[in-house]
């Protein structure tokens, strides 16, 4: 062909991309020939940036495979039947299982695989990162593929778009939103993950990797107390700076993206809306974010024109997954025969006992809080948007941050019984706070009036008017809230702080014990497979006839 | 105005031949069909709710693959998306992430047409719909009007033998409507418009006596063809009130009835 | 810039259009305005805006109960389309937001003004909501007499290319 080529943005991002991937490479790759006996950062403030590089490489690399992936699982499972039955019921199972309890068997994993290199490390930390952030993502891909307009979808075949142009024309902008949305949830989710996954220690080894969230996590556990402020600042600062500069332009490009008519989208993004007024914002978005958007949207379009051509190996993905849940049990099947019990496992019934009492008190104090703080913010016109949009911020600095305060408590001398629930409230509270805000705000206006016609106030107007129409999302919030606790059990049951350990009894400690202390593996399984077991109960038998009760009784119509 | 179709003896553009379509396994909604259709014919398909009707028209547009039978364009079978013909929706079905002028240009862009002529045949449809100054918008900014006045520039731009219309008015108000009736009859004559055969679905008599050379009169469980209407004898423009429309939309109730 | 800009009627352009096609082909050019519901379809209440759009345009007469097309209206009605862009683009130049918009744009240095300024000068005189519909009116009539373009990413209005 004669013609020149147009010069692409994308080609020219591609190349910067690829060339700091191998800087960065290069360098974790010498690092990684270091030794690992001596774990400790260098604690110097000033290696601080660095660090904070290093972290939001492995975020950025976790995220990118999330979303892609994301994208070829839901658009599989919303196309074609076959794969949407084995996708939907595995993502739904795995998406409940507490993720830091498999993250000791993927470490051995990756290790072995690298024979024991950093890399191999590096590697089991971006995929604890990727499983924290995949499963919202691959959920919003698949419901905004089957709730796209019949007519529309019909269009694009009608009009002839294929391959990659039916992926930059119709199928990317469709699912934007709501990966947008999920984004930042998922984003929330690396963070948390992200600060547990950077010091890892299987049995006796311990490995450490440099970043932000081993310079935190070291901080805290030497006891320095400077430090860990300073960190706290950097990572505080790093999201909230995220939101001003990444998010929110990206929400607002990412307006054009909604369909008038359907009003269920995911939520609207109100911080867009208040970060929409800034004018340094609204530059960025024009100059710098809306560009990039379509160039991204062009690329990722073309890639995945390539794979959709060659449509087989899809199937061959949506058969993996359910496959290697099938080695794992497999696996686990063999850990049992081959050994005589452990004496530790008989502990367990309690042990799952104790920890679910402090989940359920999690969720309990969550929506008992949450409820009366969304109403009053929701009363208050003036502060409403802005404050939604501070709760969003607010919410997406990981919990494990709020780790420093729990051990100052300790010190002071709360039991460790309660720090373990105050702990894992810093997580579960968010998602019900959210949730319920959400749709305290979405209160018809006329509802609003007929109730005070009626004469409903205060404490009546709440039990009659406020609660119905907040239900259906405190159950969301709810469910969420439950899933994010167990995690937080397995963070909070056992602590390592100023080199002391605090402990409380629980499946979390237990597991816990077993992966960094004795290192038996029968343990970890079993605890592993018992809390997945009830988790998995709970929500068949508990949380999904509620929700569909309630989401049936308390529906708003349109 | 001299209906295009009374040129001697056209060919068959269209052919239906024993078309069924079945829901699940057992259940027949539409069929046996048998349907010719002349080239530079305006041809319409009334009938009730549920007779089918645009469940045919996706048939012969290829997004919907019958059941039984065969659908030839030219004579040949069709197997994929008909690339001859082009389709109007009543939802007008835009991309809401693309301005006017992109919008127009989606069936071009996939038939591999560089981006010059690309947006030269885009803005000259954009221009014969009247919806220049538009160009640039997003859809969202419109009026309903405004926007099937787009998915009608989005189906002429590429050029289509057939033109396929699956209740393009019935979600416009009545005074647009009106306005874009005219339009499509206007186009349809114009020299400057590629496309001479049209299909329109539609559940108003009145509006397929006042467009159609033909009317093909559906009934529904399942959807079959009940009667049919030649039209050519009637003079154009066919106003309402003209006494001979009258009495034609009065005798194509009764069939219907 | 002090006077109050008079608001526009919600009509869309198009039904603004369909009105006079209407009133061309009725005999006389003329009709009761309490008829004109029934054969459309409408209640009179629907009709109003556009009627009223028609009537600020200067392309329609309101008289004694009777609507009737002005010699602008009935030239524009029987034009084809660029003319009948021109002709219209000629009307709109009489409404004050849709002229001070075009002034504003005419005047300024890259050719293009800011939208928010005109939102928070409407807001002076309507409510939010009201401010944003009346800049959206504006540049639907705006668009079809080509007195101006609007980009939607800058959020800018401009000059459209002659």
């Amino acid at each position: 062909m004669a013609s020149r080529r147009p010069a692409s943005y994308s080609v020219d991002l591609g190349l910067i991309f690829l060339i700091g991937a191998v800087v960065v490479g290069l360098h974790l790759g010498r690092s990684s020939l270091r030794p690992y006996d001596a774990p400790e950062l260098d604690p110097r403030p000033a290696l601080l940036p660095l660090y904070l590089l290093y972290s939001l490489a492995r975020l950025a690399v976790a995220y990118l495979l999330a979303v892609g992936l994301a994208l070829v699982t839901g658009q599989l499972a919303a196309r074609s039947p076959f794969a949407r039955r084995l996708i939907l019921p595995t993502l739904d199972v795995l998406q409940s299982v507490p993720i830091l309890g498999f993250f000791p068997l993927a470490v051995g994993f990756f290790i072995g695989i690298f024979h024991g290199s950093a890399l191999g490390v590096e590697m089991a930390a971006v995929f604890l990162i990727f499983t924290s952030m995949f499963w919202n993502l691959a959920f919003g891909v698949y419901e905004s593929l089957i709730t796209l307009p019949e007519e529309l979808a019909l269009a694009a075949g009608q009009f002839g778009l294929r391959g990659s142009l039916r992926w930059t024309r119709l199928i990317l902008p469709a699912v934007v939103p709501s990966l947008l949305y999920n984004s930042l949830v998922s984003w929330a989710n690396g963070w948390y993950f992200l600060i547990a996954s950077e010091i890892i220690a299987v049995g006796p080894a311990r490995y450490t990797l440099p970043g932000l969230g081993s310079y935190l996590a070291q901080a805290v556990t030497v006891g320095r107390n400077h430090e860990t402020v300073l960190a706290l600042g950097v990572l505080i600062a790093t999201t909230v700076g995220m939101h001003l500069l990444l998010w929110g332009p990206l929400q607002i490009w990412a307006e054009r993206f909604h369909f008038e008519e359907s009003g269920d989208r995911p939520r609207t993004p109100r911080m867009a809306r208040v970060l929409g007024r800034s004018r340094l914002v609204r530059w960025l978005t024009r100059t710098v974010v809306a560009p990039a958007g379509q160039e991204a949207i062009a690329a990722a379009g073309k890639l995945l024109g390539m794979w959709g051509a060659s449509g087989w190996w899809g199937g061959a993905f949506a058969l993996l997954l359910p496959a290697s849940l099938l080695v794992a049990v497999f696996k686990l099947y063999g850990l049992f025969v081959s050994r005589p019990a452990s004496p530790e496992l008989a502990g367990i019934p309690v042990d799952l006992l104790l920890s679910l009492v402090r989940v359920a008190l999690g969720v309990v104090v969550s929506a008992a809080v949450s409820i009366p703080l969304a109403w009053a913010l929701a009363r208050s016109t003036r502060v409403r948007g802005a404050a939604m949009a501070v709760i969003q911020i607010l919410a997406s600095i990981p919990a494990t941050a709020f780790f420093p305060l729990i051990v100052i408590l300790l010190r002071w001398g709360i039991g460790m019984n309660a720090a373990a629930v105050l702990l894992a409230l810093t997580t579960m509270f968010w998602y019900v706070l959210f949730n319920v805000a959400g749709a305290a705000y979405a209160i018809p206006k006329q509802m609003d009036e007929a109730a005070l016609g009626l004469g409903l106030r205060g404490r009546r107007y709440l039990r009659r008017v406020f609660v119905p129409a907040v239900l259906p999302s405190l159950i969301t919030g709810c469910v969420t809230a439950w899933g994010a606790g167990w995690n937080a059990m397995i963070l909070c049951e056992y602590l390592e702080a100023g080199r002391r350990v605090y402990q409380v009894r629980g499946i979390g400690a237990t597991l816990d014990r077993a992966t960094y202390v004795t290192g038996d593996m029968q343990v970890v399984a079993a605890s592993l497979a018992s809390m997945v077991l009830l988790i998995i109960l709970v929500n068949r038998s508990v949380w999904d006839p509620v929700y569909r009760r309630v989401a049936e009784r308390y529906k708003m119509e349109a | 105005m001299a209906s295009p179709a009374s040129v001697a003896a056209p060919a068959a553009l269209l052919r239906l031949e024993g078309v069924e379509q079945f829901y699940g396994q057992k259940i027949r909604i539409l069929g046996p069909i048998d349907l010719e259709m002349r080239e530079a014919e305006f041809l319409s398909l009334v009938g009730p709710s549920g007779c089918g009707k645009s469940t045919l028209l996706r048939i012969v547009a290829g997004v919907l693959t019958p059941t039984v039978g065969t659908v030839r364009m030219g004579g040949r079978p069709l197997k994929d998306v008909n690339t001859r013909a082009a389709m109007v929706f009543q939802s007008f079905a835009l991309f809401p992430w693309l301005k006017v002028v992109d919008n127009v240009a989606v069936g071009l862009e996939s038939r591999g047409l560089p981006p010059r002529e690309r947006l030269k045949k885009a803005q000259k449809y954009i221009d014969l719909v009247g919806l220049s100054g538009y160009e640039r918008a997003y859809p969202r900014e419109l009026s309903r009007g405004m926007k099937q006045l787009v998915g009608l520039a989005r189906a002429l731009a590429v050029e289509p033998e057939l033109l396929c219309m699956d209740e393009p008015f019935s979600a416009l108000d009545v005074l647009t409507a009106r306005t874009m009736r005219e339009l499509v009859l206007d186009l349809w004559a114009s020299p400057v418009v590629m496309t001479k055969s049209i299909l329109l679905v539609t559940h108003s008599i009145e509006e397929a006596v006042a467009m159609s050379d033909r009317v093909v009169v559906l009934k529904a469980n399942p959807g079959r063809i009940a009667d049919e209407v030649d039209l050519r004898g009637l003079p154009r423009p066919r106003r309402p009130d003209l006494p001979q429309v009258r009495e034609t939309v009065d005798r194509m109730y009764a069939l219907l009835a | 810039m002090a006077e109050t800009l008079q608001p526009l009627p919600h009509a869309p352009i198009g039904m603004v259009l369909g009105l006079l096609e209407h009133l061309k082909d009725t005999p006389g050019g003329k009709e009761d305005l309490y008829k004109l519901g029934g054969p459309l379809g409408y209640e009179l209440d629907d009709l109003l805006p556009v009627t009223e759009a028609a009537k600020r345009l200067g392309l329609v007469r309101i008289a004694a109960g009777d609507i009737e097309l002005t010699a602008e209206g009935r030239a524009l009605a029987a034009a084809e389309e660029p003319e009948r862009k021109q002709r219209m683009g000629r009307c709109l130049r009489k409404l004050s937001l849709i002229a001070e918009i075009r002034r504003a744009v005419e005047r300024a240095a890259g050719g293009r003004a800011s939208r928010t300024l005109f939102l928070e000068r409407l807001q002076e005189g309507f409510s939010e909501a009201e401010a944003e519909r009346q800049l959206s009116t504006a540049l639907d009539w705006a668009r079809y007499g080509e007195v101006f373009d609007f980009d939607p990413d800058a959020e800018e209005f401009f000059l459209p290319p002659a």
